[in-house]
């Protein structure tokens, strides 16, 4: 080849060479994730415009020189890019390993820690290692202006904060600490470890400080219910309850049919599994024992059909009382002498009550307060004459009658031994008995009006 | 009218004309500072009452105490809270009995004591070190005060305190504070 042709094959290969490297570094390898400056201006455009020469050498120096000017900002992966980011150096002038080490040492890369020292030296071993770069203790003298605060505080020797010399000290935190409720106490040791230290360190603070937390665990509704995988399930060994016992497989076969309500107890006489439903239980063993007992009233039989649930009558007087509660809120002169009558069960009261079958005890049995309020408040018309003279009739009845209807009154009350009255019966207005008499006469004499 | 020469921290809510009568005490702050003060009002301090008492100092000597663990900033706040209380009965006794009471704070103390944080730390340090019971009171009831009825995370906001719990034991911190377990 003539020496021409081999400089314009050189220079095609150099402007080729030169493509491929801006390429490379302007945008194209992602690896780099370098990113051209966009803010350039038209000068420094024209400026990094390829100039091509007829010679390789002035070509390359060309190329070399405009890629000196670039103006690259990628992300500083490796030690290099650190340097070169933060240097802001051409890469030509760069090529020094001793500058480069010296920039790098001030990166302060090896003073950071150990071990990325060693990885530094791993990875770059062609380079000399450094020894940490010194830092200068204290402020130049010749520094007028001073350090800043944060330097200042780094350069002023190691002292230790008040606080934790406070908190070191066992004689003024127990004064603190004395100061502090149990529920201070606890939430003062959730602050950091040197407060958690100091308050185990007190004897006073911390036998209270584990009292309340122990209130306060035994505080939480469903504490004891744990998740299976929970630390805090502890898995007890009771003697009781160990496997290899007989019963043990006979109680976990009746404890898997066990509804939400029920639950399992020893049966008392033949300490066989007994079901437990609503405070009764049965032993499961019907055909051997069978036993049935109530666990509230302790009242038992041996076989399901001989047990009688005292319990269950005593909801039934309860219930008679709430009705009689009713009963009360009426104005009959009658019922304030409760408690003097019989004092007969639900269902004799009921018998009684059907056999006395009085219309005016009925009614005021039957009448809700209002009725009886809006009856008072119509006291007053029915003291009329006409009215005066039923009324007298039936103050003239005989005697017997009067008891009757008094009994009857009587019946559905359940004797209140040392049962305390509702309010609602002070809360009511009470009148005059001779009133209550009219407002009860007047409605049979109307009655009897009715008739005549 | 030497003795008010020597003194040298005229801040100080001392009764001058005192002095010239009573018998004085050079104490000597950590950065080399000396307050001259009555020595009634030193003897409020412990520490400096058995100085004097066990090295058998003479109140008419010039010898100076020196105290290294107080700075002359806090040294010339305990002799004013002294000068103040230097009448006062001395203050009972602990009695673990006795109700704890943090509001019993007198409103001159209260104004006294409204410092930034680390004056405030540096004076019960001071308080400890030179043995002064009231002053050592009336500041720990202050800082239980600032603790008294706060969250943890208000705690280290206010004391300006990082949070160095490990993982684990915010884990565990965090088992306690769950109120109900899920069913």
């Amino acid at each position: 080849m003539s020496d021409a042709s081999e400089s314009s094959y050189l220079d095609r290969n150099a402007t080729s060479v030169y493509f491929q490297n801006n390429a490379s570094h302007i945008g194209y390898n992602r690896k780099r994730k370098a990113s051209y400056n966009e803010k350039i201006s038209s000068d420094e455009k024209d400026l990094y415009s390829p100039q091509l020469s007829s010679t390789l050498n002035d070509s390359m120096e060309l190329v070399n020189k405009d890629f000196a000017n670039r103006k690259f900002s990628s992300v500083p992966n490796t030690p290099e890019q650190h340097v070169k980011h933060n240097r802001g150096e051409p890469v030509h002038k760069r090529a020094n390993t001793s500058s480069f080490v010296k920039h790098f040492s001030q990166i302060g890369i090896h003073s950071q820690s150990p071990l990325r020292r060693e990885a530094y030296d791993i990875l770059y071993p062609e380079l000399p290692s450094l020894e940490p770069a010194k830092r200068p203790q204290t402020p130049s003298n010749g520094d007028k202006t001073g350090p800043n605060p944060a330097k200042k505080r780094l350069f002023q020797p190691a002292r230790i904060r008040p606080l934790t010399q406070i908190l070191s000290n066992t004689l003024i935190m127990n004064k603190i600490l004395r100061q502090l409720s149990n529920g201070d106490l606890y939430r003062l040791a959730k602050v950091s470890t040197r407060f958690r230290n100091a308050i185990a360190n007190d004897f006073e603070a911390y036998p209270r400080y584990v009292e309340f937390l122990r209130a306060y665990k035994h505080q939480k509704e469903n504490y004891k219910i744990t998740p299976p995988n929970s630390p805090e399930t502890v898995h007890k060994t009771d003697p009781d309850l160990n496997p290899e016992l007989e019963n043990f497989n006979y109680f976990c076969e009746f404890a898997k049919i066990l509804n939400k309500n029920q639950s399992l107890v020893k049966c008392p006489r033949c300490q066989r599994a007994s079901i437990v439903d609503n405070d009764i239980a049965q032993c499961q063993d019907v055909n051997r024992c069978g036993y049935i007992f109530c666990k509230r009233c302790n009242s038992f039989a041996d076989h399901p059909k001989d047990f009688v649930d005292k319990c269950n009558n005593a909801q039934l007087l309860n219930a008679s009382k709430s009705r009689n509660l009713l009963g009360d809120l009426s104005n009959s002169p009658i019922t304030s002498d409760y408690g003097t009558g019989n004092s007969s069960s639900f269902f004799s009261s009921s018998l009684t009550l059907s056999s006395s079958s009085s219309c005016i005890l009925s009614e005021c049995e039957a009448s809700t307060p209002k009725e009886r309020v809006r009856r008072n408040l119509s006291k007053s018309l029915l003291l009329s004459s006409e009215m005066k003279i039923f009324c007298s009739n039936a103050r003239n009845d005989s005697p017997q009658r009067r008891k009757s209807q008094r009994r009857a009154s009587l019946v559905p009350v359940v004797s209140r031994d040392g049962e305390k009255r509702p309010d609602a019966d002070v809360m009511e207005p009470s009148s005059p008995p001779k009133v209550k008499m009219y407002s009860v006469c007047s409605k049979q004499s109307k009655r009897n009006l009715k008739r005549l | 009218m030497s003795t008010l020469n020597t003194v040298k921290s005229p801040a100080m809510n001392v009764n001058f004309f005192a002095f010239a009568i009573m018998p004085n005490i050079k104490l000597q702050s950590s950065d080399g500072e000396t307050f001259e003060i009555d020595v009634e009002i030193a003897k409020c301090s412990v520490t400096i009452k058995t100085m004097l008492e066990d090295l058998g100092m003479d109140e008419e000597e010039e010898e100076v105490v020196p105290l290294p663990n107080v700075n002359s900033a806090i040294l010339r706040k305990v002799i004013q809270w002294a000068t103040y209380h230097k009448d006062d009965p001395p203050p009972p006794e602990d009695d673990d009995n006795k109700e704890k009471r943090t509001d019993d704070i007198s409103s001159w103390d209260a104004d006294f004591l409204k410092v930034d944080q680390g004056t405030l730390f540096e004076l019960i340090l001071a308080a400890n070190y030179l043995d002064i019971k009231g002053l050592l009171d009336v500041t720990c009831k202050t800082v239980a005060n600032m603790i008294k009825g706060k969250a943890p995370e208000e705690i280290r906001k206010t004391f300006n305190i990082k949070n160095d719990f490990t993982p684990s034991e915010e884990e565990q911190v965090r088992k306690e504070n769950e109120w109900c377990e899920e069913k």
